[in-house]
């Protein structure tokens, strides 16, 4: 009786089953669901026709076959994308058929054409004054604003849950977090702050340690990483600053960077010397368990106020152990190399840089440049520099934002070619006004958004992100 | 630096300026006769006629010519606050007393001495032309109240609204006249039609009656000197020697600045390096009908907000030196400006900075009855650019028409710069008597500015830099009045409607580099209301209120520093040894950045003033922030918080 009842639900659920699938066809095989195929307009007036992964057969074709023309082919994995041309016998159609075949199933899908700025949430929230650095941590954003000397933990729909303020001029700049723990780099007071990852207090002995060094008139502490209650932090170290608009360059010391172990009952910090100038970042590479400290070469600006850089880039790889070791370093030429982002397994970074709007490629595992000063990813040709990069989770997309175009690029890894993929052209930031609102850290936050900190607007915008 | 142009040049430009002044005096002398004008005083446009009946002058300027201004022509169809020195004596900061002036916001960056802007009905500091005996007080284009001291001034005139037909291309939002002492002439001193709280004939009659009691005692050597002591270091005295034909003025003023204030979370902090120390010197006298005025003034001033520093060590020196002749009809001015910014930490990390820049400024003004023609020069030198002169003239033409108790004006003008073009200007006006004590007004105007020198070419501090190919700002405005005269009030109320194009503001447009900048068209509409009420003999209550419920871009993002909301209320109590004024100052949250993200919060403050003894022998304590709120300023930057000053004055 027991067997018999439990078949009878079997059978029941395959039914259900195949009911929510779409029914059968009639031989008894459920259809394959329709795939979620995107469709953004270009600035050209093409549509941009995307799927992700799975979503056809590999190497099978994929056409329009209402609405417009066009058609490509599905990759090996199943995604696709390709420019479509609308028609425009009566105004631009709103939607597009799209024709393509999964499971060697022909299915058709109706999609809605849509624009790149509709995933756009401008001004999602406002931040404090002169905003310098977003991170995403414990589900919460925190934004360091370096005019109002504030430190604020936000929701991600902006409510701000804790705050905390610093002495003036203390310029809270640069963040980093670990599990229980955030971490702020003052550029003003050269100090470095650990604070609770919930409500942002700390205790003024155990909590805070002080970068000093009497030679430099701007120690210029940066970026961050954390590692096992350690945090290291990039010194710029310049000596001497040249006359304003005289375009002499800058006065460099050697590039420094500073352990600082939260270990004791006071912080202790201990110097090491880089082999490149000007270091800004520090990143730690969890997948192969490396410190790399990324040294952009001394920055330096014309009469005019056109930045360029007179010493070489280096990627320096140091060990994590009881005794900070430099491994091995990489010369990069002079790129001005800045914000750094890892692949999942580590083995490849991609690099941003502070005089123009290229991208750099390195093999970590192979200590090679992939994509170097001759032969960069260029997302764009005008006067930027590129503020922030980050990988998506699945490694598929590279994020790059902008600062002077306030521009987000999302770049195929696949291809490491901008305007391929399913964003026909970079998001533009700006916020509906022609002023400047300076795109500049960048975030995800792993449910499909991305985080755009405007450090001109004191505003973050948030992005959807597609499939 | 560069100086191309030498001193001995400047001197002479001026010398050639002021041999004209003299020349045209000698022919075109107005003398006004009082008693012909009593005659005459049931005519609304009274006009003095010489022997084959032509025009000499009208009443307006006679009044111009008496007190060096132009308000009270202008008072007709256009919202005038005139203040004497009565009514704002008690106060050492010009801030202070402007800010209870309707239509009016002041931005104080900091305690004494620091950089203070005014903005007028939703015009930028940039667009509010601030002007010392009809002269611009700085070449530059955002005057610095901090500059003067009220103790110097006579009177302070505030024309809300466009007014760049009559003075030039500076006056988009409005006027600011300080009109310095002035040594005793022999003419009787006349009162002020707007400051009378009279009727129109009323007023005429006191101008007449004031003609027929003439005060015949001369003034004599009077020395008095004023000592200055207040909060945040400041120190100050003053010393002004009058006699018939001269006033001569010595202000030293300094203030330490290093301020600790409230922060917004309830904690205290101290904010450094904004100490300045300011000295100046002017000089009024008068031969014959010209007055002469020479003024010099040298300020030193730490300039904080390099964010990234801790140990903040920029300042800016500069000297400024005025000259200016005027006649009946004609004025001639040239105004010197050296400044010098260190910086040797800049913000973003772009260089040090040791800049040194020379601006002059000369206009000569030629004013008639019905038109107006000033040519003028600039010219600048230094670091931020070389050798760079610009000529330009204006000129404006006008016509009234009374019809009973309507009337009407017309106004035409052009402004034309050698780096600018030429452009129109024109304003159209209507007023109405309603019986003896009322009248309305309405005005439709278009008036332009071209950028000044320092937006176009000067880089004076942090990573500013000039814009040479900036386009020509303009504003079409329309304004309607209504005043009324009580038998111890009066009642002003404005509502006004502004369309700007091509505003100029400040904006980054890199990561490293901010740049004067054009911005789409901006509209600003409000309303503005004062009640000016004598309640006894000895107690005044003052109101105002400025509404400015629309002031933003056409995308909708907010002018920065604008507040919707801003009233002031005040008493005045006055014995004849004593006195006390009392007032309160709300501010409504204020957009604190160029995309409106940023706002500061609303604040209310009290102060309180107080005065003991004689004219002649007075002490006096004025209370700013009398309850320290934590004031904001409308770039965020924290104010000081209360702020308290001591004053002893004395007559030898």
């Amino acid at each position: 009786m027991t067997t018999r009842y439990i078949s009878f639900l079997i059978i029941i659920g395959i039914a259900l089953n195949c009911a929510a699938c779409g029914g059968g066809n009639g031989n008894g095989q459920p259809q394959p669901q329709p795939s979620e195929i995107h469709a953004l307009y270009a600035v050209d007036g093409s549509v941009r026709v995307s799927a992700g992964p799975g979503s056809a057969d590999p190497s099978s074709p994929v056409e329009i076959i209402g609405g417009g023309q066009g058609g490509g082919s599905a990759s090996q994995d199943g995604s696709f994308s390709f420019d479509a041309q609308v028609a425009t016998g009566s105004g631009p159609p709103s939607t597009l058929t799209v024709g393509y075949s999964r499971s060697s199933m022909p299915l058709t899908a109706i999609v809605v054409i849509g624009s790149q700025s509709s995933l756009i949430s401008l001004n999602s929230f406002s931040t404090g004054a002169g905003p310098n650095d977003l991170l995403y941590a414990n589900s919460s954003l925190f934004v360091a604003s370096s005019l109002d000397n504030s430190v604020v933990r936000y929701g991600l729909d902006g409510t701000e849950y804790a705050s905390q303020l610093f002495a003036e001029f203390s310029s809270p700049s640069h963040l980093a977090a670990d599990l229980t723990h955030l971490y702020c780099v003052s550029n003003g007071s050269n100090r470095l702050t650990r604070m609770s990852l919930n409500d942002l207090s700390f205790n003024a002995i155990q909590d805070v340690f002080q970068l000093s060094d009497p030679a430099a008139v701007f120690i210029g502490p940066a970026a961050p990483a954390v590692y096992d209650d350690r945090v290291y932090v990039p010194r710029s170290q310049v000596l001497e600053f040249p006359e304003f608009g005289s375009g002499d360059p800058t006065t460099y010391g050697s590039g420094l960077f500073t352990e600082v172990d939260f270990r004791s009952v006071a912080p202790t910090g201990q110097d090491f010397k880089c082999i490149g100038h000007n270091p800004q970042f520090v990143a730690y590479n969890s997948a192969r368990n490396l410190l790399v400290v990324v040294s952009g070469g001394e920055l330096n600006f014309t009469a005019d106020f056109t930045p360029y850089v007179s010493t070489s880039s280096y990627l320096e790889f140091y060990s994590t152990g009881r005794q900070v070791e430099l491994l091995d370093s990489l010369e990069l030429g002079m790129i001005g190399a800045g914000a750094i982002a890892f692949s999942g397994d580590g083995g490849t970074a991609y690099l941003g840089n502070s005089i123009n709007g290229n991208l750099y490629k390195v093999d970590i595992a192979g200590r090679q440049v992939l994509r170097g000063e001759s032969s960069p990813i260029v997302l764009t040709a005008e006067f930027t520099y590129i503020s922030d990069v980050e990988l998506s989770a699945d490694g598929r997309y590279l994020l790059a934002t902008s600062f002077n175009t306030d521009e987000l690029y999302i770049v195929p890894t696949a291809t490491d070619t901008p305007g391929t993929g399913p964003y026909p052209g970079p998001l533009d930031m700006s916020q509906g006004s022609d002023l400047l609102a300076g795109a500049a850290a960048l975030e995800l936050d792993g449910n499909g958004h991305a985080w755009v900190l405007n450090g001109l607007a004191n505003s973050v915008n948030r992005i959807d992100l597609l499939p | 630096m560069r100086l191309h142009l030498p001193c001995q040049c400047v001197l002479l430009l001026y010398c050639l300026m002021l041999s004209w002044t003299c020349a045209a005096a000698d022919d075109d002398a107005v003398e006004i006769d009082l008693d012909r004008l009593f005659e005459e005083e049931d005519s609304a446009g009274i006009q003095l006629l010489d022997e084959d009946g032509s025009t000499l002058i009208d009443l307006g300027s006679s009044l111009v010519t008496a007190r060096r201004s132009l308000l009270e022509q202008l008072s007709d169809y256009s919202a005038v606050t005139v203040l004497d020195a009565a009514r704002f004596g008690n106060s050492h900061s010009l801030a202070n007393i402007l800010e209870r002036i309707p239509g009016i916001d002041v931005r104080n960056l900091g305690g004494s001495g620091q950089l203070s802007t005014v903005s007028m009905r939703g015009a930028s500091g940039g667009q509010v032309l601030v002007l010392l005996d009809g002269q611009p007080l700085s070449p530059q284009q955002a005057s610095d109240l901090s500059l003067v001291a009220p103790g110097s001034l006579a009177s302070i005139e505030i024309l809300r609204g466009p007014q760049a037909l009559q003075f030039g291309p500076g006056a988009l939002g409005g006027v600011v006249n300080l009109v310095s002492l002035a040594p005793d002439a022999s003419e009787p001193d006349l009162p002020s039609y707007s400051a009378s709280g009279l009727t129109f004939k009323e007023f005429f009659h006191e101008l007449a009656m004031a003609e027929h009691n003439p005060d015949d005692s001369t003034r004599g050597q009077i020395m008095s000197y004023a000592a200055l002591a207040g909060s945040h270091g400041l120190v100050g005295l003053e010393l002004d020697l009058a006699d018939d034909d001269a006033v001569w003025s010595f202000i030293g003023r300094s203030a330490q600045n290093d301020y600790s204030y409230r922060r917004a979370d309830g904690s205290s902090s101290l904010r450094r390096n904004a100490d300045s120390s300011q000295h100046s010197v002017t000089g009024t006298w008068r031969q014959a009908e010209i007055s002469y005025r020479i003024g010099f003034s040298d300020l030193s001033r730490g300039i904080p907000g390099s964010a990234e520093f801790p140990a903040l060590s920029a300042r800016l020196d500069r000297q400024s030196l005025w000259l200016q002749s005027s006649t009946a009809d004609r004025r001639s001015a040239l105004s010197a400006q050296f400044t010098h910014v260190r910086d040797p930490h800049p913000y973003l990390n772009r260089g040090k900075i040791d800049n040194t820049d020379l601006l002059l400024h000369g206009e000569h003004e030629v004013r008639r009855t019905d038109w107006l023609l000033r040519p003028r020069l600039d010219y600048a030198d230094g670091s931020s650019v070389n050798d760079r002169l610009r000529a330009g003239l204006d000129y404006s033409g006008w016509q009234d028409w009374d019809h009973g108790r309507w009337s009407h004006s017309l106004s035409w003008g052009l402004i034309a710069s050698s780096d600018q073009g030429l452009d129109p200007l024109a304003g159209l006006a209507l007023r109405r008597e309603f019986g003896d004590a009322a009248d309305a007004y309405a005005s439709l105007s278009r008036a332009v500015r071209h950028p000044s020198f320092d937006e176009l070419y000067l880089s004076d501090s942090g990573s500013l830099r000039g814009n040479p190919d900036l386009a020509t700002e303009t504003v079409d405005s329309l304004e309607l009045g209504y005043r009324r005269s009580f038998p111890s009030a009066r009642l002003e109320l404005a509502a006004f409607y502004s369309s700007y194009r091509d505003s100029i503001i400040f904006a980054p447009v890199s990561a490293y580099l901010v740049e004067a900048r054009n911005t789409g068209e901006a509209q600003v509409a409000g309303a503005e209301a004062m009640l000016d009420w004598q309640l006894d003999d000895s107690l005044w209550w003052t109101s105002s209120t400025t509404w400015l419920p629309l002031a933003e871009y056409e995308n909708g993002i907010p002018l920065t520093g604008r507040s919707s909301l801003h009233a002031v209320s005040g008493l005045q109590y006055t014995q004849a040894d004593w006195s006390i004024g009392a007032s309160v100052d709300h501010t409504s949250s204020i957009p604190a950045d160029l995309f409106g993200n940023l706002r500061t919060a609303a604040r209310s403050t009290a102060n309180l003033e107080f005065g003991l003894g004689p004219d002649d022998n007075r002490f006096e304590l004025s209370l700013h922030n009398l309850f320290n709120t934590a004031a904001r300023d409308a770039w965020n930057y924290p104010l000081p918080g209360r702020e308290l000053s001591l004053t002893w004055s004395s007559t030898l």
